[in-house]
Protein backbone atom coordinates (compact mmCIF):
# COMPACT_ATOMS: atom_id res chain seq x y z
CA UNK A 1 0.00 0.00 0.00
CA UNK A 2 1.43 3.52 -0.53
CA UNK A 3 2.33 5.71 1.64
CA UNK A 4 1.19 9.91 1.83
CA UNK A 5 3.84 11.88 3.65
CA UNK A 6 2.16 15.03 3.10
CA UNK A 7 5.61 16.72 1.60
CA UNK A 8 5.61 18.75 -1.01
CA UNK A 9 8.68 19.18 -3.47
CA UNK A 10 10.21 22.00 -1.65
CA UNK A 11 10.66 19.71 2.10
CA UNK A 12 11.82 17.19 -0.60
CA UNK A 13 14.89 19.08 -1.98
CA UNK A 14 15.87 20.31 1.70
CA UNK A 15 16.06 16.53 2.36
CA UNK A 16 19.37 16.82 4.66
CA UNK A 17 20.63 14.67 7.68
CA UNK A 18 20.19 17.95 9.44
CA UNK A 19 16.16 18.11 8.92
CA UNK A 20 15.71 15.05 10.86
CA UNK A 21 11.53 15.82 11.26
CA UNK A 22 11.48 14.83 7.39
CA UNK A 23 13.65 11.41 7.64
CA UNK A 24 11.49 10.02 10.74
CA UNK A 25 8.69 10.20 8.30
CA UNK A 26 10.56 7.80 5.53
CA UNK A 27 11.54 5.15 8.44
CA UNK A 28 9.08 3.06 10.31
CA UNK A 29 8.64 2.27 14.42
CA UNK A 30 11.79 -0.11 14.80
CA UNK A 31 14.13 2.82 12.84
CA UNK A 32 13.71 0.87 9.12
CA UNK A 33 13.76 2.58 6.36
CA UNK A 34 10.90 2.58 4.48
CA UNK A 35 11.26 1.17 0.90
CA UNK A 36 10.68 2.87 -1.92
CA UNK A 37 7.90 1.28 -3.78
CA UNK A 38 5.78 2.33 -0.43
CA UNK A 39 6.66 5.87 -0.26
CA UNK A 40 6.71 6.31 -3.81
CA UNK A 41 9.47 9.18 -4.17
CA UNK A 42 11.91 9.30 -7.21
CA UNK A 43 14.92 7.23 -7.36
CA UNK A 44 16.80 10.18 -7.22
CA UNK A 45 15.20 11.57 -4.43
CA UNK A 46 15.41 7.79 -2.03
CA UNK A 47 19.42 7.73 -2.56
CA UNK A 48 19.49 11.41 -1.17
CA UNK A 49 16.90 10.05 2.33
CA UNK A 50 18.84 6.71 2.58
CA UNK A 51 22.24 8.51 2.56
CA UNK A 52 20.62 11.14 5.17
CA UNK A 53 18.97 9.13 7.36
CA UNK A 54 22.36 6.58 7.48
CA UNK A 55 24.48 10.17 8.33
CA UNK A 56 21.56 10.97 11.31
CA UNK A 57 22.35 7.62 12.54
CA UNK A 58 25.61 7.83 12.67
CA UNK A 59 25.62 11.31 14.74
CA UNK A 60 23.47 9.86 17.06
CA UNK A 61 20.33 12.47 15.93
CA UNK A 62 17.89 9.52 14.85
CA UNK B 1 39.37 24.96 -6.57
CA UNK B 2 37.45 25.60 -3.41
CA UNK B 3 34.09 23.34 -2.15
CA UNK B 4 31.79 24.18 0.54
CA UNK B 5 32.15 21.88 3.50
CA UNK B 6 30.42 21.45 6.88
CA UNK B 7 31.37 19.60 10.11
CA UNK B 8 29.16 18.62 12.77
CA UNK B 9 30.62 17.46 16.03
CA UNK B 10 29.75 15.67 18.95
CA UNK B 11 31.98 16.82 22.57
CA UNK B 12 31.60 15.27 25.42
CA UNK B 13 28.74 17.30 27.43
CA UNK B 14 30.15 17.45 30.62
CA UNK B 15 33.63 19.97 29.64
CA UNK B 16 33.63 22.85 31.79
CA UNK B 17 34.03 26.03 30.60
CA UNK B 18 37.55 26.55 30.25
CA UNK B 19 38.20 23.54 28.96
CA UNK B 20 35.31 24.42 26.08
CA UNK B 21 37.60 27.71 25.45
CA UNK B 22 40.63 25.49 24.88
CA UNK B 23 38.75 23.43 22.67
CA UNK B 24 37.44 26.00 20.36
CA UNK B 25 40.38 28.11 20.42
CA UNK B 26 42.39 24.99 19.30
CA UNK B 27 39.94 24.41 16.23
CA UNK B 28 40.35 27.93 15.47
CA UNK B 29 43.63 28.10 15.48
CA UNK B 30 44.19 24.65 13.68
CA UNK B 31 41.95 26.75 10.66
CA UNK B 32 44.05 29.99 10.82
CA UNK B 33 47.27 27.50 10.56
CA UNK B 34 45.62 25.95 6.88
CA UNK B 35 44.50 29.73 5.82
CA UNK B 36 40.43 28.47 6.08
CA UNK B 37 38.06 30.77 7.01
CA UNK B 38 35.13 29.71 9.49
CA UNK B 39 32.33 30.90 7.03
CA UNK B 40 29.55 30.18 9.72
CA UNK B 41 29.48 28.42 13.19
CA UNK B 42 26.12 27.16 15.02
CA UNK B 43 26.18 25.78 18.82
CA UNK B 44 23.39 22.75 18.66
CA UNK B 45 23.65 22.88 22.44
CA UNK B 46 23.51 19.57 24.99
CA UNK B 47 21.16 16.77 23.02
CA UNK B 48 20.02 13.49 24.03
CA UNK B 49 21.80 10.75 22.18
CA UNK B 50 19.84 7.40 21.11
CA UNK B 51 22.41 5.40 21.23
CA UNK B 52 25.58 5.87 23.91
CA UNK B 53 28.83 6.90 22.54
CA UNK B 54 31.72 6.16 24.47
CA UNK B 55 29.89 5.65 27.76
CA UNK B 56 28.33 9.33 27.34
CA UNK B 57 24.10 9.68 26.75
CA UNK B 58 24.43 12.87 26.58
CA UNK B 59 26.25 15.09 23.79
CA UNK B 60 27.62 18.89 23.20
CA UNK B 61 26.89 19.16 19.47
CA UNK B 62 28.86 21.96 17.22
CA UNK B 63 28.19 22.68 13.90
CA UNK B 64 31.08 24.72 10.79
CA UNK B 65 30.58 25.53 7.38
CA UNK B 66 33.73 26.91 5.87
CA UNK B 67 35.09 27.00 2.53
CA UNK B 68 38.48 25.11 1.44
CA UNK B 69 40.31 23.94 -1.20
CA UNK B 70 39.68 19.61 -1.49
CA UNK B 71 43.35 19.05 1.07
CA UNK B 72 41.90 20.79 4.08
CA UNK B 73 39.00 18.19 5.19
CA UNK B 74 41.73 15.18 5.02
CA UNK B 75 43.60 17.57 7.67
CA UNK B 76 40.84 18.14 9.91
CA UNK B 77 40.29 14.69 9.96
CA UNK B 78 43.08 13.81 11.22
CA UNK B 79 43.07 16.62 13.89
CA UNK B 80 39.70 15.69 15.28
CA UNK B 81 40.50 12.17 15.27
CA UNK B 82 43.47 12.36 18.22
CA UNK B 83 41.26 14.91 19.92
CA UNK B 84 40.33 13.24 23.21
CA UNK B 85 37.23 15.64 24.12
CA UNK B 86 35.86 14.77 20.65
CA UNK B 87 33.42 12.05 21.03
CA UNK B 88 32.50 11.52 17.32
CA UNK B 89 32.71 14.10 14.40
CA UNK B 90 31.23 13.96 10.52
CA UNK B 91 32.82 16.16 7.49
CA UNK B 92 30.79 16.45 3.82
CA UNK B 93 30.64 18.49 1.04
CA UNK B 94 28.02 21.11 1.93
CA UNK B 95 24.81 21.39 -0.31
CA UNK B 96 23.77 24.21 1.57
CA UNK B 97 24.87 27.78 1.02
CA UNK B 98 27.73 29.35 3.21
CA UNK B 99 25.25 31.15 5.63
CA UNK B 100 22.20 29.14 5.78
CA UNK B 101 20.87 28.36 9.42
CA UNK B 102 19.95 24.61 10.18
CA UNK B 103 17.20 23.16 10.94
CA UNK B 104 18.41 21.86 14.15
CA UNK B 105 19.64 25.59 15.71
CA UNK B 106 15.41 25.97 16.53
CA UNK B 107 15.01 22.14 17.57
CA UNK B 108 14.81 21.85 21.39
CA UNK B 109 17.10 18.59 22.53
Amino acid sequence: MKKNLNLTDDDLLKVDYKNTQILKKFSNDNNKIIPQRVTNVSRSIHTKITASIKRARFLSLI
Amino acid sequence: MTNIYETTMIVKPDLGNDEVKNLSSSIEGFFNENNVVIGYKEDWGIKNLKFSIKKYSKGSFKFIRFISDPYFPKKLDNFLKFNSDCLRFLIIKSENELEEPTPQINKEN
